[in-house]
């Protein structure tokens, strides 16, 4: 026998959950609200009768939706800040920095590990450079083909060395940020 | 107090995740069954929904595994067991926390530590 509000109740309580869980990954989100609603019909079978008071009861045991929802928060975020190391992306971002400025920019932008304020600052370098090579070189290659001119031994315009040296300037800005947040991550996460 | 509070809600949260993963030693156990363990035990659990994200916390780190199994009900339930890293972060856990009680007691006391 299920007590008179029993649907009232229940749902009421689940998309007050799922109100509060708003900002959460979807996936994340199901899956607590799928267990909870686990939860609820465990409890209710184990009722000899139920009335609306026992139902009532279950979900104040539960807890309210929002702290079940800052729990669920704090714990992803455990998980994220532990998660955030380097990779392959990172490197690829500096080093392309250098090289060819517009593909390390998309990388370092793709990347998770910098801040948008770091970003801004390491891609803003670079795309002075950027700029200033455009006219002269075309987008891609700017101080790259500069530096390809020399090699071959043709002519050597002064401006493309300052060029590629602010391309430098921005990749040290970049890995010197990089470095201190994994000496950060390590100090919290041992 | 609500400073002390604060610290003992954090300590509280901190140990949960252990008290699961030593519920979960002697056999596989769904939500459900764990909330009821841990209510046994004053104090441990004070909103019982808070084990859920915890459990899928432990899942993510692969401390615990999943499965589904058929209830003698008829409905599936999900059953989590220690993996072996969960097995190895609990034994850490152990000699750690013998250590840290009985320095914490010897402080409290007043005795020498």
């Amino acid at each position: 026998m299920s007590g008179p509000h029993a649907t009232q109740i229940i749902e009421g309580y689940v998309a007050r959950l799922e109100a509060e869980l708003a900002g959460l990954p979807a996936d994340r989100r199901r899956e607590l609200v799928q267990d909870v609603r686990d939860h609820i019909g465990e409890s209710r079978a184990a009722l000899e009768q139920e009335t609306d008071a026992d139902l009532h009861n279950i979900v104040d045991r539960l807890g309210e939706p929002a702290e079940l929802a800052r729990e669920a928060r704090e714990r992803e975020e455990v998980k994220r800040s532990n998660g955030q190391h380097w990779g392959w992306i990172e490197v690829a971002g500096i080093v392309l920095t250098i090289l060819a400025w517009p593909a390390g920019a998309i990388l370092v932008w793709l990347s998770r590990v910098w801040s948008r304020q770091e970003k801004l600052i390491g891609t803003l370098i670079g795309a002075v450079a950027f700029v200033i090579g455009f006219p002269l070189f075309g987008p891609l290659v700017g101080p790259t083909l500069g530096r390809l001119v020399q090699t071959l031994g043709g002519p050597t315009p002064l401006l493309i060395p300052t060029l590629g040296f602010f391309n430098v300037i921005g990749a040290i800005y970049l890995a010197f940020r990089l470095s201190r947040r994994e000496t950060a991550l390590s100090r919290v996460t041992v | 107090m609500p400073c002390v509070d604060a610290a003992v809600t954090q300590m509280r949260k901190g140990l949960l995740e252990y008290c699961v993963m030593a519920l979960l030693v002697s056999a596989p156990r769904y939500g459900y069954e764990l909330v009821n363990q841990l209510a046994k035990v004053d104090g441990m659990l004070t909103t019982e929904g808070t084990i859920y994200p915890l459990l899928a916390r432990l899942h993510r780190d692969r401390l615990v595994a999943t499965e589904w199994r058929e209830s003698s009900g008829g409905h599936p339930r999900k059953y989590y067991r220690l993996t072996m890293e969960g097995d190895q972060a609990l034994a850490s856990f152990r000699r750690q926390w013998a250590t840290l009680r009985s320095a914490v007691d010897e402080i409290l006391k007043g005795g020498k530590p």
